[in-house]
């Protein structure tokens, strides 16, 4: 049995959350954890190695106010629409997933795929870390890894505004030329314009823990933080809030 | 002093961008960034400290050294080694 912990924060404490989650699960202090949640205001978040200002647009975040910050994970930048993308965490004991981590990759984004086809939609695993809907990107995750634990976060856009999504990130030209399109906007979907209908959050959350729980083979129990994750949780929003972390590259 | 940078896809499809500043054949500053996932990710840092101050010459064998170190996943240190390399060449060429 997993905990389950469905929440909505600003940018810079989703997350201290996590790394908190992951810091603890290390330390064998907590149980296996999925964990749901909103970026509320919408936000961006880059990959550890990438340079900020090669993974965003800047300037349009500033005009629009949007809040950004780096994540501990690796990979590629994200845009998370507050009104169109459930976040998921998955912080676990290595061994409960795989100690190969491309397989840990393939085992937790089956819970996407899984949670797709509840919709009815076929979605692919592209290693190293995409889920795609007819060749569209609908999910991407990033993990990381401790000793004896991993944090692996990921996305699943519902109604994401593909037109903001476009504005606020920044790809390769390199990138996009592999993938054969001139822009991001070619690249990307979401489950309402699959199924050309608007999908609540509160389906596609439903939809999530079906998945994780078949992809997992566990079952979930509502849950909430202890103290002790609050508490550090609460002591790593500065870092994610500091200029020296954001802008490091 | 000359500056100069690279963007490559890795084998296993994530980007690698190096920015490079060498004096001569002597990497003064270098900064690997991309899409990429190293662990443990903090090694990264090591990697590019380790680099400042080495001749261009070093690099393949001064990244081997963390050959098992690190895990790259879809990608191995080779190509960051070929990456930076590659990155120089376009210093030389101007």
């Amino acid at each position: 049995m997993w905990r389950l912990i469905i929440d909505e924060n600003n940018v810079y404490r989703n997350m201290a959350i996590d790394e908190a989650l992951l810091i603890l699960k290390d330390r064998g202090l907590i149980p296996n954890t999925l964990r749901l949640y909103v970026f509320n205001p919408s936000a961006v978040t880059v990959g550890y190695f990438q340079r900020i200002s090669d993974a965003v647009n800047l300037e349009f975040l500033k005009e629009n106010n949007i809040g950004f910050t780096r994540r501990i994970s690796g990979g590629g930048s994200v845009y998370h629409d507050a009104n169109g993308e459930i976040t998921y965490s998955v912080v676990a004991s290595i061994p409960d997933i795989s100690h190969d981590i491309l397989e840990s990759y393939r085992i937790i984004c089956g819970g996407i795929i899984n949670a797709l086809g509840e919709f009815g939609l076929r979605a692919e695993f592209v290693p190293v870390n995409d889920v795609v809907v007819g060749g569209r990107k609908i999910s991407g995750s990033a993990q990381s890894r401790r000793k004896s634990a991993l944090l692996q976060h990921g996305t699943l856009m519902y109604a994401t505004d593909l037109n903001t999504l476009a504005s606020t990130l920044r790809a390769p030209k390199e990138k996009l030329r592999e993938h054969k399109v001139s822009s991001i906007l070619e690249r990307v979907t979401t489950i309402s314009r699959e199924l050309g209908r608007v999908v609540t959050k509160d389906e596609t959350i439903n939809a999530m823990i079906k998945g994780f729980s078949k992809a997992l083979n566990t079952d979930f129990a509502r849950g909430w933080y202890t103290k002790e994750e609050l508490k550090l949780a609460e002591e790593l929003v500065s870092k994610y809030a500091s200029h020296e972390w954001i802008f490091q590259r | 002093m000359v500056t100069c940078s690279l963007v490559k896809r890795l084998s296993g499809g994530k980007t690698i961008k190096v920015d490079l500043e060498v004096t001569g054949e002597v990497i003064k500053d270098v900064v690997i960034s991309g899409d990429f996932f190293l662990y443990p990710e903090e090694y990264i840092h090591v990697i590019e400290s380790e680099l400042r101050g080495k001749k261009v010459s070093e690099v393949s064998k001064i990244l081997s050294k963390f050959r098992d170190s690190v895990v790259i996943a879809s990608a191995s240190i080779e190509e960051f080694a070929e990456a930076i390399i590659e990155t120089y060449r376009t210093c030389v060429s101007g």
